[in-house]
């Protein structure tokens, strides 16, 4: 049906695109398969390069979707196919059941009772979360679900009883809905690559080598230590440019936002523990434009100590530290740094959806871009690597081509 | 300023002898770092990879880094741009080598349009041993005895003078390489010259620095094998030789060949040819069925070298059985082929990958003579 769009992802791509085409006049399906919007934006400490939380902006974000009527959001939601032509899609959404009803009121009360935890998706498994929570502090919609993985099931039943509103119903079942659309928009993100893939960088077998999506969660106030990023003062920090970018054997394309996000990371260190040391290792930057600026001023910070050389290896060293082990090229020695922390810049790999019919996906699995004529838009980092500004740009320019149809 | 002249045809000849991906080398450093058997106050191969891009031939050739170079392939298993420094490395040393061999005659050797004539020199070399040495007759005496087709004294007619000439030319490839170290890294020793020779044969015979290698690991023991093996067998050669002579001499009577096969030397060369041809088959089979990236490309001089080295250990084994049971005419013509082949593996020794061995225990030699960083 031509005047309808259906977005599928609701990180900041696909609620740029939503809210842009609703407010252009078109009736748009927004369909996320967590239990909240905001997606990996979310789980940022702060954005580069104004440093700003990006909480205020997805918030902004929020208060259009309340107030437009023609974006109808489905969470915990999944396309299970595409059929049909340009103008005329159908679509199968599956929705699964979060447990929760909308009588729900986020007062806490569930949380408090239920007796077993898992890991908290929101901080990559860096902390424990109770089976029925909220998905975290940002929530739209501020509903609690049940994560089934963790939770025991009806027999234990506690939160039931907790529930002063009836909102637990644990009877319900996953719904398919049917939606006609003209044409579709594919917000589907990205997730970091699995560092533990990259065998010599130590990830899961040295202590205190972190991602930097995990380096954002440790940062963050609302992280899993308050934003103290370790539990004890940090006096040396090292990071670890093109951990599996550039690199045949993992993602051979550039992510092109780690340089950035390892500086501005950088600022987290630097800011909160004035003494300490950051080593960024790299093989070339690539701030272009004005994060340029940004890094000039990193660059004028002389506790930060920029080496180029790619890291091969990260091993134990003492006192629980970790040795990174790269060629220090512009100094023309091999060098080993004793560090407190690691924190390996990974790249960004695109996400794939159950639907398997559409779209045309490149090499590498992101969605070209050059199908907007077949009524199929990709936006963000569906289509590729790039940062939040690059990507609601992106967003609202690939709505005008669904306007057209 | 320093201008840097590119030399395109360096890199070519690099390109050509097995470095064909150099140029996807984006210079991140990974394999220096990588490499547990680099130097860290020099660290290779980042900086050889750059130089063979930009071919700059001075800078490759009194390298001593490259000849350090094991080819272990950490570096080409984990380089992120389909580089292979350890291959690129591999083909800086076979340039090399054909630069320092005496008269340039490492390139004879490379060239594997001049395999048949550089076979064809010992066959009828040996070939006129055979017509004129030989007993008459000598295919229906039994038992059978090798000195009757082709006597030991008219071999080593020709092998004296041929090894004469092969020592000759592998001290004139040391001492070319040893001065170009010596130009490009300055003369000041902080060790002795005898102690560095000392502290490498200690470091070969260990094979210490092979042993760092991790992606490529099994082909340390196998090389150890081939290694010891092959140091047997030229160990036997020369006994046997030696025995000859001084009963030739008159020296004493010691036993003469065939000798028995419970006698010491005889013991010593069947177990040193099992040996390395145990390790032969682990480099060979693991050459064949492992990916380049892991055990490096396998190019004519490799193959060159290390068929001729197996085919000498087998045809004398082969000679040996069929003496043993008495089968004159294979026995006599492998006989005929083992000897074609010693003196191929041997005499052109220092012009082939063989001379891998005299070039890599200069350098490391020369590293042993000076103090680096741990």
């Amino acid at each position: 049906m031509s005047g309808s769009l259906l977005v599928i992802g609701g990180g900041i791509a696909g609620m740029t695109s939503a809210l842009e085409a609703a407010e252009c006049g078109l009736k748009v399906h927004l369909v996320e398969k967590d239990f909240s919007l905001g997606g990996r934006v979310l789980r940022m400490n702060r954005y580069f390069p104004k440093l700003c939380p990006p909480a205020c902006g997805v918030e902004i974000n929020y208060r259009r979707l309340r107030s437009n009527p023609d974006v109808e959001v489905l969470t915990n939601s999944e396309v299970v196919s595409i059929s049909g032509v340009r103008g005329e899609f159908s679509v199968v959404v599956e929705t699964s059941p979060r447990y929760v009803n909308a009588r729900c009121t986020a007062c806490g009360d569930c949380e408090k009772v239920c007796p077993v935890k898992g890991k908290d998706p929101h901080n990559y498994g860096l902390s424990e979360i109770t089976a029925i929570r909220a998905p975290h502090k940002m929530a739209m919609p501020m509903r609690y679900a049940i994560d089934m993985d963790v939770c025991e099931g009806e027999s234990c039943g506690k939160c039931v009883t907790a529930c002063k509103y009836g909102a637990v119903d644990f009877a319900m079942k996953p719904v398919r809905t049917t939606l006609v659309v003209g044409s579709v928009i594919y917000a589907t993100g990205w997730k970091p690559y699995d560092a533990g893939k990259i065998e010599n960088l130590g990830y899961g077998k040295i202590a205190n080598v972190v991602t930097n999506v995990e380096m954002e969660r440790l940062a963050a106030p609302d992280g899993p230590n308050g934003g103290a990023i370790m539990d004890k003062p940090v006096k040396k920090v090292a990071f670890v440019q093109c951990a599996g970018s550039r690199d045949e054997n993992h993602l051979p394309y550039c992510s092109s936002v780690c340089c950035m996000a390892s500086l501005k990371q950088a600022t987290y260190v630097r800011e909160r523990y004035p003494d300490s040391e950051v080593y960024i290792f790299y093989i070339d930057l690539r701030a272009s434009g004005k994060y340029q600026l940004f890094q000039d001023k990193l660059m004028g910070d002389s506790n930060v100590h920029f080496i180029k050389g790619k890291v091969a290896k990260v091993e134990d060293g003492e006192h629980g530290q970790a040795v990174v082990v790269a060629e220090d090229i512009l100094g023309g020695e091999k060098i080993r740094v004793a560090v407190d922390l690691v924190v390996l810049a990974t790249g960004m790999e695109p996400v794939t959806t159950r639907d398997e019919r559409l779209p045309d996906r490149d090499e590498y699995g992101f969605i070209s871009a050059n199908q907007g004529r077949n009524g199929i838009h990709s936006v963000g980092v569906a289509k590729s690597p790039v940062d939040v500004t690059t990507t609601i740009r992106d967003a609202t320019g690939s709505v005008v081509k669904a306007l057209c149809l | 300023m320093s201008v840097i002249q590119p030399d395109i045809g360096v890199s070519l000849r690099v390109m050509e002898k097995g470095g064909d991906s150099l140029q996807k080398c984006f210079q991140c450093g990974n394999c220096s770092a990588i490499c547990d058997v680099t130097p860290d106050d020099d660290p290779f191969p980042r900086r050889e990879m750059l130089y063979a891009q930009w071919g700059q031939k001075e800078k490759l050739l009194g390298n001593v880094n490259v000849w350090l170079c094991h080819q272990c392939n950490d570096c080409s298993f984990h380089c992120p741009g389909g580089a292979n420094p350890g291959d690129v490395m591999a083909a800086v040393r076979n340039l090399s080598f054909q630069h320092y061999s005496y008269l340039g005659f490492g390139r004879y050797l490379s060239d594997p349009k001049l395999a048949p004539l550089l076979l064809a020199i010992p066959a009828v070399l040996i070939a006129l041993v055979v017509a004129v040495g030989s007993l008459p007759g000598f295919m229906s005496m039994k038992p059978i005895v090798f000195s009757n087709m082709a006597p030991v004294m008219a071999i080593d007619l020709i092998f004296i003078p041929a090894m004469v000439f092969a020592v000759v030319a592998g001290l004139a490839g040391i001492i070319a390489i040893w001065r170009d170290f010596t130009a490009h890294y300055g003369d000041e020793r902080d060790v002795a010259l005898i102690k560095a020779v000392w502290l490498t044969l200690l470091g070969v015979l260990r094979h210490d620095k092979m042993k760092k290698c991790v992606v490529n690991a099994p082909r340390t023991n196998a090389h150890l094998l081939l290694f010891y093996g092959f140091f047997a067998l030229l160990a036997t050669t020369t006994l046997v030789a030696l025995m000859h002579w001084i009963n030739l001499l008159g020296i004493a009577s010691v036993a003469e060949t065939p000798l028995p096969l419970s006698h010491p030397v005889k013991v010593l060369g069947n177990i040193g040819a099992i040996t390395a041809l145990s390790g032969i088959y682990i480099i060979v089979t693991r050459r064949l069925t492992l990916n380049a990236k892991q055990v490096g490309g396998t190019l004519y001089y490799d193959s060159f070298f290390g068929v001729v080295l197996f085919l000498t250990i087998a045809t004398g084994i082969l000679a040996e059985l069929f003496r043993l049971v008495d089968y004159s005419f294979p026995a006599f013509a492998i006989y005929y082929v083992h000897l074609v082949f010693v003196f191929t593996l041997l005499v052109y020794a220092p012009f082939s990958k063989f001379a891998h061995m005299l070039y890599r225990a200069t350098a490391l030699t020369f590293t042993n003579t000076r103090k680096r960083k741990p």
